[in-house]
């Protein structure tokens, strides 16, 4: 006993780095365990909580609430403006349809942005809003400019926000010139790729990308960004597409979660 | 609960806590193109060469784990490689590491980190390493190494034994 006493203390220092990383191990495998969610809420609602006092500061009271209304309808008239325009095409293309319609409605609830996630890659955005206890988990968020991401945790007033350049992140579009669905997923940078477009498939710079509908998480026609550059690549079956966001994630201050309707 | 101990927890508090604070709120403004500096990176290296290896280590975990806490990724991503960072500049300190010497130790350390967490994140994405590596890590470690020598200039005297 005195020697495995001996021998923690000689390498107490070692252990302790071993005791880290076995933890951060189980960590990592296990990040859905009641546990490591629960420590993910307590920390989100604490930071949530300062992260909301400070952005208050630089507030203008007055102006609040009249510009928070000004932006929620700016956000519905873009969201209707890009359904008109998807249904154009749709009616240009599909004139039997005429009597087409959604089926499914929206609210938007507006949240403020709080903060960034802290690591170097921006991944998520924390959001605060007194309304958040109507929002479920993988709802998507937008703004007026397109499609921001989707929620992954709440905890009281606040959420995080999986934003698209997330490296997880991976959303179903469609090309609206020509119908095709392709994939969005981040390029490392502040850009999207659109993958898995068949290099017969003609795809030109500025084309412009939407929510395909082909996901439980995001409602069809929202804007997701804009083709920058296309390349056929020979020895392989798909183009190398860069993508511009539609939505600027450096400047983020104030966003919309969507809601469906209930019946 | 000694001296040592009280101002450890006395710094640990205040330059941690507040650098997670910080680089959640404010370092998304200081970004180049797509690089940020990591000031809790900088942080656990200050903390780690004040105090050792064993508080090092624990600042770089607990740090690492409510950075992570605050992302969508899984949570031990930063944990671990702030671990062994933490550990490693205090490591450095026992073992006589001393002037420019430590400077180009604190450099790899970073280089390290980033290279740890850009592994991880690998997996997570399409994109070879390589990629990575030359436009997130390499210029994510210049940053980070600048800033720590802009935190060691303002705030040496809280990280030195006097």
């Amino acid at each position: 006993m005195s020697f495995l006493l001996q021998l923690i203390s000689r390498f107490r220092d070692s252990l302790t780095l071993l005791a880290y990383l076995v933890l951060s191990f189980l960590m990592i495998i296990s990040s859905d365990a009641k546990i490591v969610e629960g420590l993910r809420s307590t920390t989100l609602f604490s930071i949530g909580l300062i992260g909301e006092f400070t952005d208050s500061i630089s507030s203008y009271f007055s102006l609040r609430e009249s510009n928070r209304k000004l932006t929620e309808e700016n956000a519905k008239l873009a969201y209707e403006n890009f359904q008109l325009q998807d249904a154009l095409l749709e009616n240009i293309r599909l004139r039997k349809l005429i009597q087409f319609k959604y089926q499914t409605q929206y609210d938007l609830l507006p949240a403020k942005v709080i903060g960034y996630s802290p690591i170097d890659i921006v991944t998520g955005i924390l959001l605060s809003s007194e309304d958040i206890g109507e929002v479920t988990k993988n709802s998507a968020v937008m703004t007026s400019d397109g499609l921001v991401g989707k929620i992954v945790k709440l905890s009281g007033n606040y959420a995080i926000c999986q934003i698209l350049l997330d490296p997880n992140s991976r959303i179903s579009v469609r090309v609206q010139r020509n119908r095709e669905i392709g994939m969005i997923a981040w390029d490392g940078g502040n850009g999207l790729f659109l993958e898995y477009i068949p290099n017969t498939v003609e795809i030109r710079p500025g084309d412009v990308l939407f929510t395909s509908g082909f996901s439980q998480i995001y409602p069809p026609n929202i804007k997701v960004g804009t083709v920058l550059q296309a390349e056929i690549n020979t020895e392989q079956l798909f183009q190398t597409i860069r993508v511009k966001p539609s939505v600027n994630f450096n400047t983020l201050e104030e966003v919309f979660i969507l809601i469906a309707e209930q019946d | 609960m000694n001296h040592e101990q009280k101002y450890y927890l006395t710094v640990f508090l205040i330059f941690g806590i507040g650098a997670v604070l910080i680089q959640g709120i404010f370092v998304p403004y200081l970004e180049i193109t797509v690089w940020r500096p990591d000031f809790v990176l900088v942080i656990v290296l200050l903390i780690g060469k004040r105090f050792g290896c064993i508080k090092g280590s624990t600042a770089g975990f607990i740090l690492g784990i409510l950075m992570d806490t605050l992302t969508s990724m899984p949570i031990g991503i930063s944990a671990l490689p702030k671990s062994i960072v933490g550990y490693t500049s205090g490591k450095m300190k026992s073992v006589g590491v001393s002037g420019t010497m430590y400077i180009v130790w604190f450099v790899l350390m970073i280089l390290m980190h980033e290279t740890i967490i850009y592994l991880f994140l690998q997996f997570k994405t399409d994109l070879p390493f390589a990629q990575l590596l030359y436009s997130r890590v390499f210029p994510n470690t210049i940053y980070t190494t600048f800033m720590f020598f802009v935190v060691s200039f303002f705030f040496k005297k809280y990280f030195t034994e006097d």
